[in-house]
């Protein structure tokens, strides 16, 4: 206990530093201005944040990345809301609902309700991700290599299964994430792999070029494809005071929040489902468990406040595994790694007991980025009108500036721009035909963990496979990954036998 | 579970992931082993290129599957290709109704593409305010107003990267008029 209060001062002294408040006051206006843009991800917004972290200290670096994207989240509902154009993949669970609302003149209720659900689903995220993660990281100091390898090929297996409707096509994208993984010098021998004679790819691929490619400059290359209008074309409403009636609203659906809240942190925690998947589950169970189902769609609350709870739960909740394991939630989160290993904060149990401070500022953050949502949300609200005038062309325009700053800026060098080109039309190409990014980017951020626990292991265990379920904990992670794929192949093949024992009856 | 893309994308793209799996596995095999090991920095992309091969052989051998189906139950439904377009169109959030501006799409990756190459030598603050001029002129933004954003944004960000983050942006030719 003595431990914890220590820490915890510790922790509220390094969050009382004006330079760090600055960042997460700058890094939530610039999350809150890309999610309620129509069409940009909180995703792009943290790709496009992360060279600008390169340059701050580790706690800065992730305090940016949480804040933006809880905010990004939540600013993705207004769009949606006052012009039908979902800000975040999340929001668009909700956005024909909280569009009707508006439609009736509820515009304000819609907005206010989804704020506050919104900020008490991330603080139960926060709360769960403060009490569940120092537990597992406990437990995770028992654990070796095997134990990795097991827990990274589940976190794979799960990124390929809920990433798309096709599993093919998820399994595709994670291999390829794995393959990117691999490019430059192995890390145990020091040979060099796939560097087609470039020494520069001899340290490998880095990562921040290759998220800017797939997130932002895919994403402009499809506004091209689509034409996606210059100006938004329906112009928003004005909208009265959002926080009128709404923690009545709150308390008569207060099982809905609960319920938002629970099951978004839960599937957050899950590898590879994060808030947009939280956000679509919430709203079908908010719609199954409601007493009154017919009134989803026709701008009824009950759906948004419990999906609005939800995705931000999610945020919080894909931290967990990432912090105890390195194992990320979603594509968030795994950036979120990548930037904590490339500021020397290797995540896994052992931060738990070496940076005990630095995460319990980290959790400070969570609590304050949520409730920062409040006033900032309020603003974004207030400012929504003028923001969606602001001509789509123009803003991507500023977007394409700051993708080339980006790449350039990481390693102060132009080959980085030629990666970020690369890997953004290759994103391009694999999302018109159904290949999903996602699994690409966890699996080069899992790839290396993957690959150095599987080699480790095999000398360990002198090449004999077995050896991987001779302790008791990799046992049980083995035959949870071995069930998993029995269940998904057993699933898929069923119904194809069933179709044929009924085309030859 | 099973895809709804057009016969011709899913071939292709089983034939270019069996062919690219296996270049993988055949690149890798020629990797050194660790000394008395069995394994070693070859093995795991061997394993990734020959599941990425078996996974292509998989989506081309389930779409002619597919194909091969349709045909015997109706075989007037032998042209999946244009359902298949509009199954992709509306996964890709482009209807029929939209024409892909391919002028800008060419003039991005042309112009992304450039500035790679070109801008050690000719320079930040000369290469990028074209290239966005360009973008904005292509799509339809020909206004004093887009030449502003280009010229605020430009000095803006090159400020904040340059000066505030102390990020060596190349000077190119201006490094002349100094």
């Amino acid at each position: 206990m003595e431990h914890f209060a220590t820490n915890f001062a510790t922790a509220l002294g390094m969050l009382a530093d004006v330079q760090l408040l600055t960042v997460i006051l700058l890094a939530s206006v610039f999350g809150l201005f890309v999610g309620a843009i129509p069409g940009l991800t909180a995703t792009m917004a943290t790709a496009l944040l992360v060279p600008v972290t390169f340059f701050m200290s580790p706690l800065a670096a992730v305090s940016a990345i949480v804040a933006c994207t809880a905010m990004a989240i939540t600013a993705g509902d207004i769009p949606g809301c006052l012009i039908r154009m979902p800000g975040t993949p999340a929001s668009a669970a909700y956005t024909d609902e909280t569009y009707a609302m508006t439609r009736r003149g509820l515009a304000a209720q819609a907005l206010g309700s989804s704020l506050v659900s919104s900020i008490i689903g991330g603080l139960a995220g926060a709360a769960v991700l403060i009490v569940l993660a120092p537990v597992l990281a406990s437990f995770a100091l028992r654990f070796s290599s095997f134990e990795y390898f097991w827990l990274a090929l589940i976190g794979l297996s799960c990124a390929a299964l809920v990433s798309s409707s096709d599993l093919l096509r998820g399994m595709i994208a994670l291999l390829l994430g794995l393959f990117i993984a691999t490019v430059g010098m192995d890390g145990v021998t020091g040979t060099p792999r796939f560097t087609l004679g470039f020494t520069t790819l001899m340290g490998g691929l880095d990562f921040i070029p290759i998220m800017i490619g797939m997130f932002a400059v895919c994403e402009i290359l499809k506004g091209l494809e689509s034409r996606s209008g210059s100006t938004v074309s329906t112009v928003p409403q004005a909208v009265g005071s959002i926080f009128s009636g709404v923690v009545r609203l709150i308390a008569q659906y207060r099982r809905s929040v609960v319920r938002g809240s629970v099951l978004g942190t839960l599937i957050g925690v899950l590898p590879g489902a994060g808030g947009d998947l939280a956000a679509w589950v919430s709203y079908a169970m908010a719609k199954r468990f409601s007493a009154t189902p017919e009134a989803f769609g026709t701008g009824h609350p009950e759906g948004v406040i419990e999906a609005g709870a939800a995705n931000n739960a999610a945020l919080s909740g894909a931290w967990v595994p990432a912090l105890v394991f390195g194992i990320p939630g979603d594509a968030v989160t795994a950036i979120a790694v990548g930037v904590l290993i490339m500021k020397g904060l290797n995540p896994g149990p052992q931060l738990f007991e070496a940076q005990a401070p630095t995460l319990y500022a980290i959790y400070l953050v969570f609590i304050l980025a949520n409730l920062l949502l409040l006033p900032l949300g309020w603003l974004a609200i207030r400012l929504a009108t003028p923001l969606l005038r602001i001509p789509r062309h123009q803003l991507s325009a500023i977007i394409l500036l700051f993708c080339i700053l980006g790449a350039y800026a990481i390693n102060n060098s132009s080959f980085d721009i030629g990666v970020m080109l690369l890997f953004g039309v290759i994103a391009w190409l694999l999302e018109r035909i159904g290949i999903p990014i996602g699994p690409i980017i966890l699996g080069l951020v899992l790839g290396p963990m993957v690959e150095r626990n599987f080699l480790t292991s095999m000398v360990i265990a002198d090449g004999n496979f077995l050896g991987f379920f001779e302790r008791p904990i990799a046992a049980g992670l083995g035959i949870t990954a071995v069930a998993i794929w029995a269940v998904v192949l057993w699933r898929t093949v069923r119904p194809r036998q069933q179709a044929i024992a009924a085309s030859v009856g | 579970m099973s895809s709804r893309y057009p016969l011709r994308v899913d071939v292709l793209l089983g034939v270019a992931l069996a062919a690219a799996g296996l270049y993988i596995a055949f690149e890798s095999a020629r990797f050194p082993k660790i000394p008395a090991q069995a394994y070693g920095p070859g093995f795991f992309p061997q394993l990734v290129g020959y599941l990425l091969s078996a996974s292509g052989v998989l989506t081309a051998a389930r779409a002619l599957a597919r194909h091969i189906r349709r045909g015997k139950a109706d075989p007037s439904v032998g042209d999946d290709r244009t359902r298949g377009h509009e199954a992709s169109a509306a996964r890709a959030g482009t209807s029929g109704r939209h024409t892909p501006n391919w002028a800008a799409i060419v003039w991005v990756l042309a112009g992304l593409a450039g500035i790679a190459w070109a801008m050690n030598t000719v320079g930040f603050l000369i290469l990028v305010p074209v290239f966005l001029l360009g973008y904005l002129y292509l799509v339809g933004e020909p206004s004093v107003r887009s030449l502003l954003v280009v010229a605020a944004s430009t000095t803006a960000a090159w400020y904040g990267f340059a000066v505030l983050l102390k990020v060596q942006i190349p000077p190119g030719l201006l490094e002349l008029l100094r």
